[in-house]
């Protein structure tokens, strides 16, 4: 009887354990260890207006402008669509979330650790976006900007956080708002059962007073399949007419379809259309009666992160320091106190285009001499044993030495490209061209040491006539700085192939200056564009020196007839600006777009009779002010626009 | 052992009863420490070591206490004013749906003292205002919101059956939906994961938007709500709404709309329900 | 060659014709039209828009080329417009919208004639760019 008791005891206890533990857990979920599972076919499943349809143009309901973005997207014109550059760019990231076709994410995964390396995002007309999930850093600020940008991302919780930087401008919705190109997008999504909640939040202070944030949601579908939208672009510009370098746009208050959609909307306040802070908070209802004016309205306004201004100066840092950044095929870009300078590394020496300022030429030459070593002579692990090892003579010690300890050394430097004669491009000339090599005059030579014992310096003739002659504040350049080999027409191709390829120095005829050129590396498709092109401010045009707005827009154009694209727009020829971040065509594009603009604005201020002080007055830069100008230092938005005017005024 | 001699031994020992009862004790034993101890999970939401599973209140995935205020940057002309009748932008809506929807009559819902079919659960929250959100008690949250001087009373715990009269606000029940921990050195200092679902229904007929854009009585509204800090770091939440009506939607009707949260009450604006 | 540029104060439309997801009324000023009368130069019969392009007078009588949006592939084929339906040196007439661009020679099709033959489209059921 004891015993049954026992055993009847221990049932009872062995039964409830399992009976009634899960019960007794109550409605609390155990903690998941890992995240959601985000990846898979999505389709847009979100009834706001704007995931329907394109809104129309002037509706800027909702996003938080100041005047810059209101200006920039009453000025923007849907054609620019159009343009050989833009035809096949796609989708920008901000508007991603909203266009047609689906989602796409795909997982990644390491492949020992089996854990998540990188989701890609993919859409119907876009570039695959991968979102790297690893902590690696963000490339530095003169790494170049792409139209799906870089991302990295992270858990939290069952949220994935992505933060996107290094993006192109674009438009922030289709129909007239614009990005400038130093947003940085965060992205926050989360799945709930079959939803996915994307928020987005674009902070772009040149043309925003806070960040924007909007929210969207996608349903998993899995019938979906995520189109290709293929692009046919040729170099046919869809706008018709035969100037290839036609941008369409509007001029300030020409836009006059911007309130067209208020007649059929007439619920809508027509200052509301106009966007700004103001306008997104319950505030604002206390204007509808008029009682209270929107101007007067105080609002829970947001801040953006970070000044605006520091992250345009970091693609041009001023901070005595040397940064490489590698390009393309045999070139390389270095950042030499903010000044660009480009060398052309290989097997026949070097090749630099410009040579920066003075006070860094030691530093430049070291960092010049440091990559030709690294990238030719670097020492490297033996990979051969034996007598028939390359290099040697018999046996492989002389061999071994040479590889691992001991390499030949570089070839020197061959030649020195100026793009201009500004001191930023020359200061360094002396000592750079000193301590280079070039073979000239053979064995005639001899007689002379000075010739054939030093790197061989290209410009065009304008720069060296300036260089020579002293001038008011400038002293004439020291013999061994002076250009060597000049030109005076269209171009000057290097007479040889040169690390192989052809080296080709096009005149850029009263440009910035009446001696500006740009240089293409033919093969590594890389052009050096000198002073012509800046990610960081607008060009610095010297009516002096023979510059105009016409010359400067002109080499642009020229440049874009050279370069082309690798995808969508992208890549494929990439073109080093005097100062800033490594570009391609759509940047060239941008920023040719918008001088374009600009000195269309001034040309019709001109024709309206306008002074030059009327024409400052009326701001015509204000929409680009925020991202290229400047009230203070060496080159005002003044003394811009007032170069601009002088140029047109005398019609070149 | 020979076979019968083997299994004579067996026998033996099978009715030996010290020897079973000494197993069926210690996994009897096992069981009881089993339950005490229970798995790790259940350790962590009971809060300790055999203690009852901690409250809503505590056991809460995300804190969206305080006030917050609407940001409206999407269907400004839809929510920051009210549209005219039949703007039906965007909207899922079945033939009965727009039918109905083209009765709007304001004067009408004021006269019936309906000024309030907008406010409702099914619209509340797209509607500019301020929103106030506090714990009723340890398994209630409470969301006040300023437009139309409305509370909402959502109830964790398993959804009973709709019961009482429809109301504006309806019958909320939620629950926290968790995510995983924070990972060591990253998640931004974050320590909470998760979101709050919460499902309502035993609704009073109401509009999704303030020109009458109708939901029934039968509208199930189910709602997700995430916490975000901003690169600025601002909080902000983000109701993922979900409503299921098909007398008058052809499939269900997704938004989601953005609050930010404030220091205080500044600004709090409490308005009565309006019709137009 | 002639062409006329009409400006018509306001064309009665199917307005959900020309709405889509990617707006027409963004690019083309669709309250006006403009015909053209004039020589087929090009047409890039393709996706998602094929373009024909036409050298005919602008409004100052000027010799342009314009660049006329025409529909998809698709929508084409099933109007039995195929990629040889149209030869460079055709002449024909277009009427289409506007780009809101002043200046630029470009234009939404709404219709196409080629009086040699006949051949038309735009004014059947189905001929609007979708």
């Amino acid at each position: 009887m004891q015993r049954l008791g026992s055993i009847g005891a221990a049932i009872f206890w062995l039964t409830l354990s399992v009976v009634v533990w899960p019960a007794g857990a109550g409605a609390q979920p155990a903690r998941p260890q890992t995240p959601p599972d985000i990846s898979g076919e999505w389709r847009l499943e979100n009834h706001e207006e704007d995931t329907t349809a394109q809104p129309p143009l002037g509706d800027y309901l909702g996003i938080p402008f100041n005047d810059a973005g209101r200006m920039r997207a009453d000025t923007s014109a849907e054609s620019i669509w159009g343009t050989p550059e833009y035809q096949c760019r796609p989708h920008s990231t901000p508007h991603q979330w909203r266009g047609l076709g689906g989602a796409r994410i795909l997982k990644e995964q390491d492949p020992l650790t089996r854990s998540v390396a990188t989701y890609h995002f993919q859409f119907m007309r876009s570039l695959d976006r991968p979102v790297f999930m690893d902590n690696r850093p963000h490339p530095p600020a003169w790494a170049p900007h792409t139209w799906t940008g870089f991302s990295t991302g992270e858990w939290i919780g069952n949220t994935l956080k992505i933060t996107t930087t290094h993006l192109k401008d674009g438009y922030l919705k289709r129909g007239g708002p614009q990005t400038s190109d130093m947003y940085v997008m965060t992205e926050y999504i989360t799945r709930h059962d079959d939803i996915l909640t994307i928020v987005t939040v674009v902070d772009d202070p040149i043309y925003q007073d806070q960040p924007y944030v909007e929210s969207t949601t996608y349903m998993i579908d899995l019938s979906s399949v995520v189109a290709m939208e293929t692009c046919n672009a040729s170099s046919f510009a869809e706008n018709g007419g035969t100037d290839r370098h036609h941008v369409p746009h509007f001029l300030p208050g020409q836009n006059t379809a911007l309130k067209d959609w208020l007649k059929t909307d007439n619920w809508v306040p027509e200052e509301a259309a106009r966007g700004g802070v103001k306008t997104v908070f319950p505030e604002y209802r206390s204007t509808l009666n008029g009682s209270v004016s929107v101007a007067n309205l105080v609002v829970p306004q947001s801040k953006s992160v970070g000044s605006v201004r520091e992250r345009i100066a970091a693609q041009s840092p001023r901070d005595g320091e040397v940064h490489l950044l590698p390009v393309q095929g045999n070139v390389f870009m270095l950042v030499a106190d903010g000044n660009n300078v480009t060398a052309s590394v290989g097997a026949e020496g070097v090749l630099m285009v410009n040579t920066g300022s003075a006070k860094m030429t030691d530093k430049l030459l070291a960092a010049v001499n440091q990559l030709a070593n690294s990238v030719l002579s670097a020492p490297a692990t033996n990979k051969c044993a034996g007598a028939v090892c390359p290099g040697s003579w018999g046996w492989a010690s002389p061999y071994i030495n040479n590889v691992i300890s001991s390499p030949a050394p570089p070839r020197p430097l061959r030649y020195i490209i100026n793009t201009s004669a500004d001191p930023d491009n020359i200061g360094g000339n002396e000592k750079a061209a000193t301590s280079g090599f070039f073979p000239r005059g053979g064995g005639f030579g001899s007689a002379v040491e000075s010739v054939g014992q030093k790197a061989s310096i290209i410009a065009h003739e304008n720069v060296l006539n300036r260089m020579s002659t002293a001038a008011a504040k400038e002293p004439a350049a020291p013999a061994a700085a002076l250009p060597t080999d000049t030109y005076y027409d269209e171009f000057h191709k290097l007479p040889e192939f040169f690390n192989g390829e052809a080296v080709i120095v096009y005149h850029a005829p009263d440009a910035n200056t009446d001696g500006d050129s740009f240089v293409y590396f033919r093969h590594s498709e890389v052009i050096s564009a000198g002073n012509v092109f800046s990610t960081v401010s607008y060009p610095v045009i010297d009516i002096q020196k023979g510059g105009s707005i016409q010359g400067v827009i002109a080499a642009l154009n020229h440049i874009l007839d050279l370069a082309v694209a690798e995808y969508r727009g992208q890549g494929g020829t990439w073109v080093i600006p005097g100062r800033g971040r490594l570009s391609d065509t759509a940047d060239v594009a941008s920023y040719r777009n918008m001088l374009t603009m600009i000195r269309d604005r001034v040309q019709d201020l001109i024709r309206q009779g306008k002074t030059v002080e009327q024409v400052k007055a009326a701001k015509p830069t204000m929409d680009f002010d925020g991202r290229f100008g400047a009230t203070t230092g060496p080159w005002t938005t003044d003394m811009f626009v007032e170069a601009v005017y002088k140029s047109l005024k005398e019609k070149k | 052992m020979t076979g019968s001699r083997g299994a004579g031994e067996l026998a033996r020992l099978w009715t030996k009863t010290d020897v079973t009862q000494r197993i069926l004790s210690s996994l009897a034993a096992l069981a009881i420490a089993w339950l005490i101890a229970g798995p790790a999970d259940l350790q962590a939401q009971r809060g300790g070591r055999g203690g009852p599973p901690p409250a809503p209140r505590e056991a809460a995935a995300i804190d969206l206490t305080g006030y917050w205020v609407s940001v409206i940057t999407e269907d400004w002309k839809l929510r920051m004013v009210t549209p005219k009748k039949g703007a039906f932008d965007a909207l899922p809506l079945n033939a009965e749906g727009r039918r109905v929807g083209g009765l709007w009559d304001p004067a009408k819902d004021t006269a019936a003292g309906e000024q309030c079919k907008a406010y409702g659960a099914g619209g509340l929250m797209r509607l500019p205002g301020r929103l106030h959100i506090t714990w009723q008690d340890a398994s209630t949250l409470k969301i006040e919101a300023d437009a139309g001087t409305q509370t909402r009373v959502i109830r964790f715990g398993a959804a009973p059956a709709p019961s009482g009269e429809p109301s504006w606000q309806g019958q909320s029940m939620a629950e926290w939906t968790y995510g995983p921990p924070a990972r060591r050195g990253g998640g931004g200092g974050e320590s909470r994961s998760g979101s709050l679902k919460v499902v309502t229904n035993n609704l009073r007929p109401g509009y999704v938007r303030k020109n009458g854009v109708p939901y029934s009585k039968d509208a199930v509204v189910t709602e997700y709500y995430d916490v975000n800090v901003l690169p600025n770091g601002e909080t902000w939440f983000t109701v993922t709404t979900r409503l299921d009506d098909p007398t008058y939607f052809a499939r269900p009707y997704i938004t989601t709309t953005d609050f930010k949260k404030l220091p205080d009450a500044t600004g709090w604006n409490p308005t009565q329900c309006s019709a137009t | 060659m002639r062409s006329v540029f009409l400006s018509v104060a306001a064309v009665l439309l199917a307005g959900a014709a020309l709405s889509a997801h990617h707006s027409y009324a963004a690019t083309y000023d669709t309250s006006r039209e403009v015909k053209l009368e004039g020589k087929l130069m090009q047409f890039v019969y393709r996706n998602p828009h094929s373009f024909v392009q036409v050298q005919a007078p602008d409004e100052n009588g000027v010799m342009q080329r314009w660049s006329v949006e025409w529909a998809g592939t698709a929508q084409l084929e099933n109007a039995g417009v195929k990629r040889d339906a149209l030869k460079v040196g055709d002449e024909v007439v277009i009427v289409g919208r506007p780009s809101r661009v002043t200046g630029e020679y470009r234009a939404l099709m709404v219709s196409l004639k080629r009086p040699s033959d006949g051949f038309t489209w735009g004014g059947r059921t189905g001929e609007v760019v979708d």
